[in-house]
């Protein structure tokens, strides 16, 4: 009686300790599955603009006449400007009134030193306020670095003898109006509250991806993006997708890039 | 001449291939007519390769009918890194096997009673981090005979493994499983006739998967509990 009993037993002992063991086994989100996220990257081409440095080296009060001015452009709020000379022996206007600009007055004397000068144009130009430049003076050199990426129209001496000069050229940011699928881009994938990328693909030619072999799970795709408009820095564009059938391909859309 | 160059060939094949040296010791201890238990250590190996795996199955099986039992059984394995024995939690494996046995003489009560014939049937599913879920089917066809007054009973075997999930191939917007052969595995050796409770078995065999062929050579003792 007791074996018969045994023998029923032990079959439903089995079954019960498979169902319980196979329940113990808990999948993480990761490799070893059977589901896939599928995705596409796009992205528009970015290219940083630069700043334009410009510089001006003045001469001594004795090269410069009564009456002499030059030309800086965009100084502040968008407006071109010019730097006229008033030598105080003179009893005519010194201001050569140029339409269209804001006209600077520098007194001057003949007998100033080519850095004297120097320092009362950029004393001049900085009582403005805010304006589109940061200013240096190193001795009789003064230089514009502009804040902004643009390229800025360029200086002209004028009626003076100084020289004026780009000493770099400014751009503007570009990014083009294409959207283009991103083609051999690396795609990271992070499982479930990984912080840092699990694995990671490259895109076909068409700007798609696939991250397969994935169980049921949470994850993180990103892809790397520039960040416009500052040169060099870098974010992760970034989605996160949940998947919830084993066999099953999820779409995680599109994942926009500037490069 | 293709008689002399096909086993040439063959021969070639299998030596090219790292020999599998498997050992397994066990205690069994039979509860009744019917309900039989085990525990068996066992230790794998590559010759000139390295360490393969170790270890520990815990199986059960019960009679259910002359010649035909139920198997249940529970491995866990550790497994090799890089050829080398590491303990490690991402090197486990978990193995469940749910199964029968039908002897098929015994349970047709015909053929000779020194000579054994058997099919297990066994549906295995195994789990390890990070890789997919195996899912397979084994059918394995047995041959011995009892000797007469003779140590050595000759025994011969043949297994085929169907994995369900062998090919996961994805596409767009589906999924697609298919199963197929994994490996065929063939044995043959002899139980060596030991003082009663003691059991030996030594055995040769092949092994053929898509990695290529390899020999295995496996020897297993087992003691049985009064």
């Amino acid at each position: 009686m007791s074996e018969s009993l045994n023998n029923k037993r032990v079959p439903l002992l089995l079954i019960g300790l498979l169902v319980i063991t196979f329940s113990c086994v808990k999948k993480n989100p990761g490799p070893g599955g059977t589901s896939a996220i599928n995705g596409k990257v796009t992205g528009q081409d970015f290219i940083a603009g630069e700043n334009e440095v410009q510089q001006i080296i003045f001469t001594s009060g004795a090269q410069i006449e009564h009456g002499d001015y030059f030309l800086l452009n965009e100084v502040k709020d968008g407006n071109n400007y010019y730097i006229y000379f008033k030598n105080p022996t003179w009893v005519s206007s010194a201001n050569p009134n140029i339409q269209g600009r804001i006209g600077l007055e520098v007194v001057f004397n003949y007998s100033d030193a080519n850095t004297t000068i120097a320092q009362a144009v950029k004393n001049k130009i900085a009582g403005l306020g805010i304006l589109n430049f940061n200013m240096a003076l190193d001795q009789d050199i003064l230089t514009l670095a502009y804040k902004s990426h643009q390229a800025i129209p360029d200086p002209d001496n004028g009626t003076t003898n100084f020289a004026l000069d780009v000493a770099n050229q400014g751009s503007a940011d570009y990014i083009s109006p294409m959207v283009q699928n991103m083609a051999e881009k690396n795609v990271y994938i992070c499982y479930g509250e990984n912080t840092f990328a699990s694995d990671n693909v490259k895109t076909n030619a068409y700007g798609d991806f696939q991250f397969t072999n994935l169980q049921v799970g949470t994850y993180k795709v990103y892809v790397v993006s520039e960040n416009p408009p500052i040169d060099g820095q870098h974010i992760e564009i970034e989605q996160t997708i949940e998947i919830t059938a084993k066999g099953s391909i999820s779409d995680l859309g599109t994942l926009h890039i500037f490069h | 001449m293709k008689k002399i160059l096909l086993p040439i060939l063959m021969y070639g094949q299998v030596l090219s291939a790292q020999t599998g040296l498997w050992t397994d010791a066990g205690i069994s201890k039979k509860w009744n007519k019917a309900l039989r238990s085990s525990l068996e250590l066992g230790y794998r190996q590559n010759a000139g390769q390295g360490f393969d795996r170790i270890y520990l199955d815990f199986s059960q099986s019960v009679k259910v009918y002359d010649g035909i039992r139920l198997e249940g059984a529970y491995r866990l394995v550790m497994n090799e890194n890089a050829d080398q024995l590491q303990i490690a939690s991402d090197q486990l494996s978990q193995r469940y096997q749910l199964g029968f046995d039908i002897s098929i003489l015994d349970a047709f009560d015909i053929g000779p009673k020194r000579l054994a014939l058997s099919w297990t049937s066994t549906q295995q599913w195994g789990f390890e981090v990070a890789k997919l879920t195996s899912s397979i089917w084994r059918n394995k066809l047995s041959m011995s005979y009892d000797i007469k007054n003779f140590p050595l009973s000759p025994c011969i075997s043949a297994e085929h493994f169907y994995r369900w999930n062998a090919n996961v191939v994805y596409t767009l917007t589906e999924v697609l499983i298919s199963g197929a052969t994994v490996q065929w595995r063939y044995f043959v050796g002899a139980a060596i006739e030991l003082p009663k409770q003691h059991s030996l078995k030594l055995q040769v065999g092949l092994r053929s998967r898509a990695a290529g062929v390899q020999p295995l050579v496996r020897a297993s003792y087992q003691y049985s509990l009064k």
